[in-house]
C-alpha cells in the first residue's frame, strides 16, 4: 500500500487540504471527497466528456487526471456556475432550449462550452458542433444543445452591447 | 370499453412547449443520481466477471483474495445459489424456460458473467481484491452466429435444454402460396442487423441498505421501480411492503434499464444478509459487457409484388440472437416477436406467414432497447421493398402510396391482428417529401463536383405505442401492463400527482403536471409530480415502450377529473350555486360566464379539510380531494416519416449525413418541444445503430470493443440539425387523444439512411441495396464491390 499524500487545491473558490491515495482520480476526489457530485463519470476513458471540469480555466477530463495532478490548481466545476440558485446565462440558455434530457452529460457539456465561448464568443453552428464533439450525449441528438449554445452566445453579445 | 374523456374547454397547458421543471437542478449539478447517494458506513462492491465466452469453471480459489487486509466479504454461488427464470405467461409457441443464476457457477456462458462479488471499504480496494481471485477455466466452443448455434450438433449452452433454440413459433394468414405463385416479382434476401447497446450516459448502479426498522431500501438506476420492488421481494422472500425502491435521477435508460438484472438482486441480498449498506456503480466496460444488448437479428425476408407495386405477400423467418440467457423479464423474444407481429407496417398486405426463432449464443443477453424488434424487422422489410422498387422501375414512395392503409380505412386490423386506431399516412409522407425537397433531390446528379455521391432516402413507419396489456398482446407478448396515478389536492389547493411511471429524461414531471393543471383548472406551478419512488407513487409499470404520455397522461386525466368533480360539488354547496354552472380556470371557481361570484380553489380546498360546517355533509360528499385511477388503454399506433440526405465518399465508404427531416403523428401532443426532443434523440440513436454501432465478438466470445474508445456512437459532428415537423391525428380511443412518441425514429431513420446510400449508388448499379446494419465504411465498400453480402439461403 502506497502512503497517502497531501494535496492542497482550490475548488470553486474554496481552499481544500486533504490526504489521499496517490492513485485517486480527480473525478473521484471531486465527487466523493469533496461531495461535489455534479461532475459525472460515464466512460472512464476520456472519451465522453461527462467529467469535464476547468483547471486553471481550461477544460480537463477529470477521469483521466489523478487528483494529485491538481496540486495548487484552481478547479471549477458545474456547481460554480449558478449564483445562489440563479442559473447563469449559459445554463439559462440550456433551460430555454431544452438542451438536455436525462442531464447526465450536461455538467461536462456546460464546462466545455463555458471555456469554448470564452475563446470563441460568436461561433457558427459548425464550430459549436466541432467544439461539442468531445462530449457525448445519448438523449438529445445534439440539435437542441447547439441551439442552446447559439442562444447563450447571442445573449452574451446582446448583454455586452447593452 | 368506456369512451375516453374528451378534454373540454380551452387546454391551456396541453399543447404548450413548456420549459421543463426538472432542468434547473440538473443544470446546477444538484440532481442526485444513484452514485450520489451516500449512507454512513456504506461499503462498495466489485464483481469478478468471466473472461471466457463459454467455459467450465474448473476451480475458483478465493484464498489470496480473502487474505487481503481490507477484504470484508466475498460471495459466490455457494452463498447465493438462486437466480431467475424468465416468465412469460401464456405465450404461444415452444417457449422453454432458461435459468440464469445471479452468480454463475459450474460454467460461464458469456464474457462478463458474474462469478463472485467482493465487498470492501472502497471500489478501488474491492477491485484490488477481485484481481487476487484465481479462476481456472476449461474453454468450450463459443457461438457468435445463431445459425451455427442452432445446428443439431452444436454444443449446448444450457444442458437442460435439448437445443440452443428456446423459442420458435409460426403464423400464417391469408393465402400466401397463392400470392407468391401469382406474383409478378418475388424478392428474397437475408438481412443481418448488428448488435448494439442502448448505452445511456449513466451506467447502471445499485445502492442497498437494511434499516434499523427492518426495512430494505434500494436505489437503482432503473426505469421500473415497482417491478424491481416486486422482483426483489419474490427472490429475496421478504414481504414487498418492507421494501422501498427509489430511482433517483436516472441518466437515460432507453429500455435497457427496464429489466431485472442480477446486480439488482445481489446488492439487496448483501444489505439484508450483512446489515450494512452497499453500493455498486457499473463502469463502462462492465456496462458494455454486462448490460443487455439489442437489435441483432438474422432475417430471411421474401416479398411478393404485382407489377404496379402492390405488395401481395410476405414470408419471413426472423432469428433473434438472444445472447447467453433469456433476459428477465422480456427475454430474447423482445426482438423477433414484435418484429414479426409488426411486419405489415403501414401496408394493407393480407397474405403473411412468418417463423419466429430465438436462439442462444455466447454473448450478453438481448433485452429491450428503444424500438424493440421493429428496428430490425422494419429494416428487413424496407430494404427488400427498396430493392423491389428498383426492379419494378418504381420509386419507394410509389410503393408506399400503392400499399398504404388509407385515412378512411381506420380502424384497420392488419393481417397480424393489430388494430390501428387512426392516421393519415399519405399526408405524413407528403409532408416529409416536401420538407426534404425529395423530388428535387431525386433529379439532381448523384455525382457532386468534388467526387462525392449524393443520395436521399425516405422511410415511413407505423409505431405501436403505449404498451399496456392490449399493446403487449397485439405484439405477441400477452403480459399484464398498466399504471395507476394518484392525484391529490392538499388544504392549500396545491396538487400532487403520484405516478408509478418514471421520467429518466423524458420530462414527465413537466408533462404530467401540464395534464393535471389543465384538467383541474389550476396554475401549472401549483402541480408537483412525484415519481421514481415506491414510497410515494402509485403502483405502475414504469416508463418504457412509448407508454408514459398515453398511460401516465391518461391515468392523470381520470384521477384529476375525479378530483375536479369533487371540488365542484363542494364549491356548489359553499357558493349555493348549481354544480353544472360552475367551472374552474386559473385556480378560480366561478359561475360560467360571470366571474363576479367566485371562490379560489385554495379556499374550497381549505374548507374541505378544515371547515366541517361550511362543506357539504360527509354522507353527501365525502371530503377527500384525492383519487387513484388505473389505466390500461387500447393500443394506439403512431406513424411518421424520415428523410436523410447524405454524401458518400466512394473511395473510402465514409457517409457524411447532410440533412435529416423527421415528421411524426403521435396524436395530440402534451408538450411539442418534448416530442421534438424524443424525435431528435431517437434519430441520433437510430443513426448510431444504422451507421456505426456494433458490439463485435470474436470466435472465442470475446467482446472486442468494450469501451467508448472502440464502440462508436454518434457525436455532434456525426449528425446535422434534425428538422422536425408534425401532423396531428388525435387517437379516437385514448384519453386525451394521445399516442406514444418515444421509439419512432428507431423504426425508421436507419431505413432512410440505407435508402440514401442505395440512392447515392443508383448510377453505379440500380440494385445495390444495403442488407446489414451498421453500414460503416467497410460495409459500404463491400456493397460497392459486391463482397461479404448476406446470402439468401
Amino acid at each position: 500500500m502506497v502512503a497517502n499524500k497531501k494535496i492542497t487545491l482550490n475548488v470553486n473558490g474554496v481552499a481544500y487540504d486533504r490526504e489521499i491515495e496517490p492513485r485517486m482520480l480527480l473525478s473521484d476526489f471531486i465527487r466523493h471527497e469533496l461531495d461535489l457530485c455534479g461532475t459525472h463519470v460515464a466512460c472512464e476513458h476520456g472519451i465522453c466528456g461527462s467529467c469535464t471540469i476547468l483547471m486553471d480555466g481550461l477544460p480537463v477530463r477529470s477521469c483521466l487526471t489523478f487528483a494529485l495532478q491538481a496540486e495548487g490548481k484552481a478547479i471549477e466545476t458545474v456547481e460554480a456556475l449558478a449564483d445562489n440558485g440563479e442559473l447563469n446565462a449559459l445554463q439559462n440558455a440550456f433551460w430555454e432550449n431544452q438542451g438536455l434530457q436525462c442531464g447526465f452529460c450536461t455538467p461536462g457539456i456546460l464546462m466545455s462550452m463555458k471555456a469554448f465561448l470564452e475563446e470563441n464568443p460568436s461561433p457558427t453552428r459548425a464550430e459549436i458542433r466541432e467544439a461539442l464533439s468531445g462530449n457525448l450525449c445519448r438523449c438529445t441528438g445534439y440539435h437542441d444543445i447547439v441551439d442552446s449554445v447559439v442562444a447563450a452566445a447571442e445573449a452574451a453579445v446582446s448583454a455586452a452591447q447593452a | 370499453m368506456k369512451k375516453p374523456i374528451v378534454l373540454g374547454g380551452a387546454t391551456k397547458y396541453i399543447g404548450e412547449s413548456r420549459k421543463r421543471t426538472e432542468d434547473p437542478q440538473i443544470l446546477m449539478g444538484q440532481a442526485k443520481y444513484v452514485d450520489d447517494i451516500k449512507i454512513p458506513g456504506m461499503l462498495e462492491v466489485a464483481f469478478l466477471r468471466s473472461t471466457h465466452g463459454h467455459a467450465r469453471i474448473k476451480s475458483l480459489n478465493l484464498e489470496k483474495a480473502r487474505q487481503h487486509p481490507d477484504c470484508l466479504r466475498i460471495i459466490t454461488n455457494d452463498d447465493l445459489s438462486i437466480g431467475f427464470t424468465t416468465f412469460i405467461p401464456g405465450t404461444r409457441g415452444t417457449l422453454k424456460p432458461v435459468f440464469m443464476p445471479f452468480i454463475g457457477t459450474g460454467k460461464v456462458r458469456f464474457v462478463g458473467e458474474i462469478i463472485a462479488a467482493v465487498v470492501a471499504p472502497s471500489r478501488y480496494i474491492a477491485e484490488d481484491i477481485v484481481e487476487l481471485i484465481e479462476v481456472e477455466y476449461e474453454p468450450l466452443p463459443a457461438y457468435n452466429d445463431v445459425e451455427e448455434a442452432m445446428q443439431p450438433d452444436a454444443v449446448l449452452l444450457h444442458e437442460e435444454l435439448d437445443s440452443n433454440i428456446y423459442y420458435s413459433d409460426s403464423y400464417s394468414s391469408g393465402d400466401v402460396d397463392k400470392a407468391f405463385t401469382e406474383a409478378d416479382l418475388v424478392v428474397s434476401e437475408k438481412i443481418a442487423t448488428g448488435r448494439t447497446s442502448a448505452a445511456p450516459m449513466e451506467t447502471r448502479g445499485v445502492v442497498a441498505a437494511w434499516g434499523w426498522d427492518d426495512t430494505l431500501s434500494v436505489w437503482s438506476s432503473t426505469q421500473m421501480p415497482y417491478f424491481l420492488r416486486t422482483s426483489i421481494a419474490l427472490h429475496l422472500g421478504i414481504p414487498e411492503q418492507i421494501i422501498r425502491v427509489v430511482a433517483p435521477t436516472v441518466g437515460g435508460g432507453f429500455g435497457q434499464k427496464a429489466h431485472f438484472f442480477p446486480e439488482e438482486f445481489i446488492l439487496p441480498w448483501l444489505a439484508k444478509e450483512f446489515k450494512q449498506p452497499v453500493k455498486w456503480i457499473e463502469d463502462r466496460r462492465e456496462h458494455l459487457l454486462g448490460a443487455s444488448h439489442a437489435k441483432q437479428c438474422t432475417i430471411y425476408m421474401s416479398l411478393a409484388f404485382k407489377n404496379d407495386g402492390a405488395l401481395v405477400g410476405m414470408k419471413i423467418r426472423n432469428i433473434c440472437d438472444s445472447g447467453a440467457y433469456s433476459q428477465n423479464p422480456w427475454s430474447g423474444l423482445i426482438e423477433s416477436v414484435p418484429a414479426n407481429t409488426g411486419a405489415p407496417g403501414a401496408f394493407t398486405v393480407r397474405n403473411i406467414e412468418f417463423e419466429t426463432v430465438v436462439c442462444l449464443t455466447n454473448k450478453m443477453n438481448t433485452g429491450a432497447y428503444r424500438g424493440v424488434g421493429w428496428s430490425a424487422g422494419c429494416y428487413a422489410r424496407e430494404m427488400v421493398m427498396t430493392k423491389a422498387a428498383r426492379l419494378l422501375g418504381l420509386d419507394i414512395t410509389d410503393l408506399y402510396r400503392k400499399n398504404f392503409i388509407r385515412a378512411d380505412e381506420f380502424p384497420y386490423t392488419t393481417a397480424t391482428n393489430q388494430t390501428y386506431d387512426s392516421g393519415d399516412y399519405h399526408k405524413v409522407l407528403d409532408k416529409c417529401l416536401e420538407a426534404s425537397d425529395y423530388s428535387q433531390q431525386k433529379t439532381q446528379p448523384r455525382l457532386t463536383k468534388d467526387g462525392k455521391l449524393r443520395g436521399t432516402g425516405v422511410s415511413f413507419f407505423v409505431e405501436q405505442t403505449n404498451w399496456g396489456s392490449h399493446s403487449a398482446r397485439e405484439s405477441g407478448f400477452p403480459a399484464t401492463l398498466h399504471d395507476s396515478t394518484t392525484v391529490e389536492m392538499d388544504p392549500s389547493g396545491k396538487v400532487t400527482v403520484k405516478s408509478g411511471q418514471f421520467s429518466h429524461g423524458q420530462g414527465q414531471r413537466t408533462t404530467l403536471a401540464q395534464v393535471a393543471a389543465d384538467v383541474l383548472g389550476v396554475p401549472f406551478e401549483d402541480v408537483k409530480v412525484l415519481d421514481g419512488d415506491t414510497a410515494t407513487g402509485s403502483y405502475g409499470m414504469g416508463t418504457f415502450a412509448s407508454r408514459s404520455a398515453v398511460i401516465g397522461g391518461g391515468s392523470v386525466i381520470r384521477a384529476a377529473t375525479d378530483v375536479r368533480e369533487k371540488l365542484l360539488k363542494i364549491a356548489a354547496h359553499v357558493m349555493e350555486a348549481n354544480e353544472a354552472d360552475l367551472t374552474i380556470e386559473d385556480g378560480e371557481i366561478f359561475v360560467k360566464g360571470s366571474r363576479d361570484i367566485s371562490k379560489t380553489v385554495a379556499e374550497i380546498a381549505f374548507i374541505n379539510y378544515y371547515d366541517r360546517y361550511s362543506r357539504p355533509d360527509e354522507d353527501e360528499v365525502e371530503p377527500v380531494l384525492s383519487s387513484t385511477r388505473h389505466y390500461d388503454p387500447p393500443a394506439a399506433y403512431a406513424n411518421g416519416s424520415h428523410a436523410v440526405t447524405i454524401e458518400l465518399d466512394p473511395q473510402t465508404g465514409i457517409i457524411d449525413i447532410k440533412r435529416i427531416v423527421a415528421v411524426e403523428d403521435c396524436g395530440n401532443m402534451i408538450n411539442p418541444k418534448v416530442v421534438d426532443g424524443q424525435m431528435r434523440g431517437g434519430a441520433s440513436q437510430g443513426i448510431g445503430m444504422g451507421l456505426m454501432e456494433s458490439l463485435d465478438y470474436d470466435e472465442n466470445g470475446q467482446l472486442k470493443n468494450a469501451s467508448f474508445m472502440d464502440f462508436l456512437m454518434p457525436n455532434a459532428v456525426t449528425l446535422p440539425d434534425i428538422e422536425c415537423e408534425h401532423v396531428v391525428t388525435p387517437s379516437p380511443i385514448t384519453e386525451g387523444g394521445f399516442k406514444g412518441a418515444g421509439e419512432a425514429a428507431m423504426l425508421s431513420i436507419h431505413v432512410a439512411l440505407s435508402n440514401a446510400l442505395a440512392d447515392a449508388l443508383s448510377d453505379h448499379d440500380g440494385t445495390l441495396v444495403p442488407l446489414v446494419t451498421p453500414i460503416g465504411p467497410q460495409q459500404v465498400m463491400d456493397l460497392i464491390n459486391n463482397e461479404n453480402q448476406p446470402q439468401a439461403g
